[in-house]
């Protein structure tokens, strides 16, 4: 089971990275509560967040659209099939 | 498989990097010690990673009548009689200028302006909590990983320490296995602190990380330190049923807010909602989240669980405005995404320690009874007495971190050589760990750490009974006497055995902890908490100020527990007016606030 890094830069996902297995992994919960937060506050999301496996990879990708406003473009799209792309389906 | 060792010297090994290992290692460096951290996970790591809300500091930035004051006495209000009121003193006292050489260091918390943003949390009378959104503990690591990479300071990660060395009655080393590559290291030092963190992961389910294991209590126990305060954790409710739901998060603030808000219903196995036996007028409304664990952990230790061991968590009357209320709605997103029908298959609940206020009986420079060993951080006791106050977990790892790396520094530098390790002890490991590699056939140390954990979540959960006590006695000895000696490490390569050597390692550390927290927890003849934390005997329901108004320590001897009283530590000088006032005053949502005031952790 890989371990995930999404990195976002000014609301955009913008990059999906395997990374090594380990067990201090914050996790999707902790990942949108800091999407969601930081938005809330100051309009602009730029940080990187760990993900302990694809689902929660999956879940991030529907969940974050809905924390911004209608109509932007998260990229999250271009990375639903990160699987194919980073060799891990 | 063999197994290399290295010799390794340095003056302050630290053991453990979460918040107060990594401010330790900091701060012994700038002391001009030569520092060694040693830790389970990468390096920052450990449960401060997960710290969500922050720490409280008494700027005054969002409320000027805010003061240190103040601080101490929502402190001790809140430890309900047993915090070290020096050490409490101390801890408010630094908090803040600790904080801003942080923010020189480069610490990402959230500012108004040039002040911090402080915001409002249960119990604190003030607005006083420093952080950054949701995720403080994330960017404090960070703060200290860099500050740690910018000063070269050594560390080993994945490295699980198993036990300390000795040279008469001081600490002279202690020896650890890369869990990764197997390679063992034998390390000399003039001094140790242990910040090895709680025991969450001790518990099957739960928020911590999985590092939490808690042998760092047995090992400083077993070198001789003396453990105060180990009856007493903050336990919340979290999932066990169905293994979809068990969320690595908080949850309890779901459970409480569903209750009040949405309906849902606390059932036992008979269906009835037992909090009506204990609150006829309100159920389980209206009661704080520390209650709330109390009744929840009681019904399951009484039997009322449900096939999985917890009670069962009703939303099937939760209205549809509710269930997407963006407050409640991860709950179903979650349930959704795990294929899981909440209506037909209820969640159980059960209880598990989100963070520990025992441990390692320190000074307020964060000095054992052991010589040469010193401790900080959530492995210790007596700053938060009973209960552990919100936004006090991360400001006392910092503030004794860096204190007792002062005071470590200072002691090392006075020792013209290393204390010595004995070529028997050293001997004794070498053989422990082939025994261990060599038994090709024996008991799996993953099944003893099941067992350790099924023992803990069973009769050493948030409430305990004398019965339950002496069942996880009697369990915990059969473990010792008929699973441990036959414990083997062996396995397909050495990944697989450095693996399991760290697991055995947990193993035989978890059977003493166990054995700590009952033994303290019997001790207690009565029941004691506050908004974060306490400890609960069921045969003993109330607060009995006249014959408890002490703490319980545990030291080792002749192989055994015994047990002692010491003295709950006051304020030598006496207390201020407003020490007094926040000491007194039951604490209430301020009128008009009760929205920012309705956070809990």
């Amino acid at each position: 089971m890989a371990r995930y890094e999404v990195t976002m830069e000014n609301n955009v996902v913008t990059d999906i990275v395997v990374i090594e297995d380990d067990e201090e992994m914050l996790g999707i919960e902790w990942a949108l509560a800091e999407v969601r937060e930081t938005y809330n506050h100051s309009k602009v999301v730029t940080a990187s967040f760990t993900l302990a496996d694809e689902d929660e990879v999956d879940d991030f990708l529907d969940s974050i659209p809905d924390f911004f406003e209608a109509g932007h473009d998260t990229g999250v799209d271009g990375w639903r099939d990160f699987r194919a792309k980073l060799g891990t389906g | 498989m063999t197994i290399t060792t290295t010799s390794v010297s340095t003056d302050v090994l630290i053991v453990g990097s979460g918040s107060a290992g990594a401010m330790a290692a900091v701060k012994a460096q700038m002391a001009g010690a030569d520092v060694l951290v040693v830790t389970k996970g990468p390096y920052p790591s450990g449960n401060t990673t997960k710290a969500a809300a922050g720490y409280a500091a008494a700027f005054g930035h969002a409320d000027p009548r805010d003061s240190i004051e103040v601080h101490f006495g929502d402190v001790v209000r809140n430890g309900i009689g047993l915090c070290n009121e020096v050490m409490v003193k101390t801890w408010v006292d630094s908090i803040c200028a600790l904080t801003d050489e942080m923010r020189e260091w480069g610490i990402d918390l959230i500012f108004d302006g040039d002040k911090y943003l402080q915001r409002p949390w249960e119990g604190h009378t003030y607005p006083r909590m420093v952080h950054h959104h949701w995720t403080t503990g994330k960017y404090l690591m960070k703060c200290l990983g860099a500050k740690a990479e910018d000063m070269n300071l050594k560390a080993l990660s994945h490295t699980i320490i198993g036990g300390l060395f000795k040279d008469g009655e001081r600490v002279s080393g202690a020896w650890g296995v890369n869990y990764r590559t197997g390679e063992a290291y034998v390390i000399r030092a003039k001094a140790v602190i242990m910040t090895t963190g709680g025991y969450g992961s001790l518990y099957p389910v739960g928020d911590n990380v999985g590092a939490a294991t808690g042998e760092g209590y047995a090992i400083a126990f077993d070198a001789g330190a003396e453990m105060l305060g180990m009856e007493f954790g903050h336990y919340l409710p979290t999932p066990i049923y169905p293994e979809k739901m068990r969320i690595k998060s908080v949850f309890a603030g779901y459970t409480n807010g569903l209750v009040n808000e949405g309906g849902a219903k606390l059932r036992n196995n008979e269906g009835r909602e037992f909090f009506y036996d204990k609150f006829p007028e309100t159920g389980a409304k209206k009661l704080k989240m520390e209650e709330l664990t109390r009744y929840i952990g009681e019904e399951n230790l009484k039997g009322g669980g449900g096939p999985h061991g917890g009670v069962f968590f009703d939303v099937s009357d939760v209205p549809e405005e509710i269930r997407s209320d963006p407050r409640y709605a991860r709950v179903w997103q979650l349930a959704d995404r795990a294929g899981c029908d909440l209506q037909a298959d209820p969640i159980e609940l059960v209880c598990y320690p989100h963070d520990l206020v025992g441990g390692i009986k320190i000074t307020i420079d964060g000095e054992t009874n052991v010589p040469g060993l010193y401790a900080a951080g959530e492995a210790t006791g007596g700053s938060h007495g009973a209960s552990r106050f919100g936004g006090s977990a991360l400001s006392d790892c910092l503030v004794f971190g860096a204190r007792g790396a002062v005071k470590a520094a200072s002691e090392a530098a006075k020792l013209n050589t290393h204390p010595s390790i004995a070529k028997a002890d050293m001997a004794a490991v070498g053989d422990k760990l082939a025994g261990w590699i060599g038994r090709e056939e024996g008991i799996e140390p993953g099944e003893i750490l099941e067992r350790n954990s099924h023992v803990a979540n069973i009769h050493l959960n948030v409430v305990r009974s004398e019965d339950s006590i002496r069942r996880a006695f009697a369990e915990l000895d059969d473990i010792a006497a008929n699973a441990v000696p036959d414990m083997s490490a062996a396995g397909a390569d050495g990944k697989e055995v450095a693996g399991k050597i760290r697991q055995a390692i947990e193993a035989e550390g978890q059977i003493t902890l166990c054995r700590l927290l009952g033994a303290a927890s019997l001790e207690r003849t009565e029941s004691r908490g506050g908004y974060f934390g306490g400890a609960y005997r069921l045969e003993y329901p109330d607060r009995d100020d006249e014959n408890w108004l002490k703490n319980v320590v545990l030291r080792k001897q002749n192989g055994t527990i015994a047990v002692s009283h010491d003295a709950v530590v006051k304020l030598p000088e006496g207390y201020t007016p407003a020490m007094e006032k926040a000491m007194s005053t039951e604490w209430s949502t301020p009128e008009g606030e009760e929205e920012d005031y309705s956070v809990t952790e």
